[in-house]
């Protein structure tokens, strides 16, 4: 457990020192506060029947924002899945690690778990500002919201882990396109299922099956619905534990493939 | 228990190339073994094998057919890394740490007992002339402090048997000193040393045994006293000697030939080496140099390395 955690702490230590995810951080920052300033706007005009009209834009706008912090760090769980072992044989750092008695699997396990962590505490900090931006215009979400943000989580672990055991047999960009790829087909691939082509039904019927499990409508949005009367809470955490699994399945499977893999450094 | 630390039989190992798809044969039927408590030394040329062999020693790599085993087990298990150490020909390592951080790190992955661990460290340092730089960021360090960094990693947890790929890259003469007193002290303690080098002074200095790839097939595998030392002949070089010296000597049985400069060397054996220097004495010459004319390890490589 030790290596695990050894790895793991070594590899958030190099993820937050990477300048890039900085930039992309004040990026995020920068979009963030000019969002906020026609919210605020949008607060001091809004009276009578003009209220809930405002309210919906501010909703969309938080809902915009996090959406928005959810994307970039789901792009950057690719990266960082995609480069985990990659960047270690780049850099030959691999071949002295793995000279210590060291399970392959512990490795990967180590890796995966730092990047986690520095992935969860990237998506915290947008939640963060998503949260401060609620409570500061006094918009209280339900439990949905909550659920959309833990399912926000867990996509970004899938990704990660995605293109970790993609990027534990081939190269960096190809884990990352194949992710993004991935990632993309699985957005799509519902209006394919039901396809009056049995060429296009098949496989998206495959695919659909193969894919983390979809989650019916935007639990973000319909945090801050009053439609609602009785959301179906023991599906959508259904769905979340489905997706949990799935993306432990992923590290399982790329802890089986690095294991047997050579480790060429040239 | 078998006294052999490394076992390699029949290995082959070929690397293939995608695009443009091309087969390049690494190592041939490779046969070595390696005793307990000696310091071999890994010659060859760039591109011999040598360092394909050390990755298939530490399970980076496998053997396409035949079997590599390292204190009995598969290379790659945990138990035969546990007692391995290595250090990689220019050792890479995380910029961010300091020298103690790294030390720590992979003092840890190599499951180095906790007691006394921190002063092992400290101890490590400076044995390696790290002392001062310990709390600095490894990613300011010279080539040569990197070597003497990857060799304290190497060293840490005491291990059985040091795997050192050219080790001396980047260090000074007085880094090379230091790595051949820690093979002499690794010798001492009765670790197994498998030693990869270009330098054949370093070898010469170091090692016991001598193993030599080119081209992938291992060439020779003996003590370096069967290959150096298996004359009986010696030379003298003298300057001054005279036309009817030199007719008596040869006269005597002892072949002289011209040098460059003026000057001449006799040869004569192990058994007439006395005689001939006691003549030599009495002669109104200079006596330069006695020395064995046996091979020297550099005299066999660059005979065993010559391309056909």
């Amino acid at each position: 457990m030790s290596a695990i955690v050894d790895i793991g702490k070594n590899t958030f230590s190099a993820v937050i020192r990477n300048k890039v995810l900085y930039l992309a951080g004040f990026l995020l920052i920068l979009v963030v506060g000019i969002a906020i300033l026609p919210i605020a706007m949008i607060r001091m005009v809004g009276e009578g029947d003009q209220q809930d009209m405002a309210r919906q834009l501010q909703v969309n706008l938080i809902v915009g924002i996090f959406g928005f912090w959810n994307v970039a760090t789901l792009v950057m769980a690719i990266f960082l899945g995609a480069t985990a072992i990659s960047s270690e044989v780049r850099a030959r750092t691999i071949i002295t690690v793995l000279s210590k008695p060291l399970d392959r699997w512990r490795f990967v396990v180590g890796k995966w778990l730092g990047i986690q962590v520095a992935l969860a505490m990237f998506l915290t900090l947008g939640l963060s500002l998503s949260t401060a931006i609620l409570f500061a215009f006094e918009l209280y979400p339900s439990g949905l919201f909550w659920l959309g943000v833990l399912r926000s989580f867990i996509m970004v672990m899938i990704m990660s882990s995605l293109a970790l055991l993609i990027g534990t047999f081939s190269s960096a960009v190809f884990a990352g396109g194949c992710t993004l790829l991935l990632g993309m087909l699985t957005g799509m691939i519902a209006q394919a299922v039901d396809a009056p082509f049995a060429w296009a039904r098949l496989p998206a019927r495959a695919y659909y099956f193969l894919a983390p499990a979809r989650m019916p409508g935007n639990l973000l949005r319909e945090g801050f619905s009053s439609d609602l009367l009785n959301p179906e809470y023991g599906l959508y955490l259904g769905v979340l534990t489905e997706n949990l699994l799935y993306g432990l399945v992923l590290v399982v499977v790329s802890c089986a493939i690095f294991t047997t893999r050579e480790v060429r450094v040239r | 228990m078998s006294a052999a630390v490394i076992e390699i039989e029949g290995v082959r190992k070929v690397f293939r190339t995608r695009l443009p798809r091309r087969e390049v044969l690494a190592v041939h039927d490779l046969n070595l073994t390696i005793e307990r408590g000696s310091v071999v030394a890994f010659l060859g040329p760039n591109g011999a094998g040598k360092t394909t062999t050390i990755y298939m020693l530490l399970g980076l790599l496998n053997p396409d057919s035949g079997t590599v085993s390292v204190f009995g087990r598969p290379p790659g298990s945990v138990e035969a890394r546990r007692k391995t150490g290595f250090m990689s020909e220019i050792f890479h390592t995380y910029p961010f740490h300091t020298a103690r951080q790294a030390l720590r790190f992979y003092g840890r992955l190599a499951g180095a007992p906790a007691a006394g661990f921190e002063s092992e460290i400290t101890k490590q340092l400076y044995r390696l002339g790290l002392g001062a730089a310990a709390n600095r960021k490894v990613g300011t360090f010279s080539k040569g402090m990197m070597q003497r960094l990857g060799m304290a990693q190497a060293l840490l947890h005491k291990p059985e048997l040091l795997v050192l790929d050219e080790p001396t890259t980047g260090l000074d003469p007085e880094g090379r000193r230091l790595v051949a007193e820690i093979i002499a002290e690794q010798q001492a303690r009765g670790t197994t040393v498998f030693l990869s080098s270009h330098i054949l002074s370093d070898v010469e200095r170091s090692c016991d045994h001598v193993a030599m790839l080119r081209q992938g097939e291992l060439v020779f595998s003996k003590s370096l006293a069967e290959l150096v030392g298996e004359t009986n002949d010696w030379e003298v070089e003298v300057t001054g000697l005279d036309e009817a010296s030199s007719t008596e000597l040869v006269a005597d049985g002892f072949a002289v030939s011209s040098e460059e400069d003026e000057g001449v060397v006799v040869s004569c054996t192990t058994e007439t080496k006395n005689d001939l220097l006691r003549r030599l004495i009495n002669m109104p010459i200079t006596i330069g140099a006695v020395r064995s004319a046996g091979q020297t390890l550099e005299d066999l490589y660059m005979e065993h390395t010559k391309v056909v």
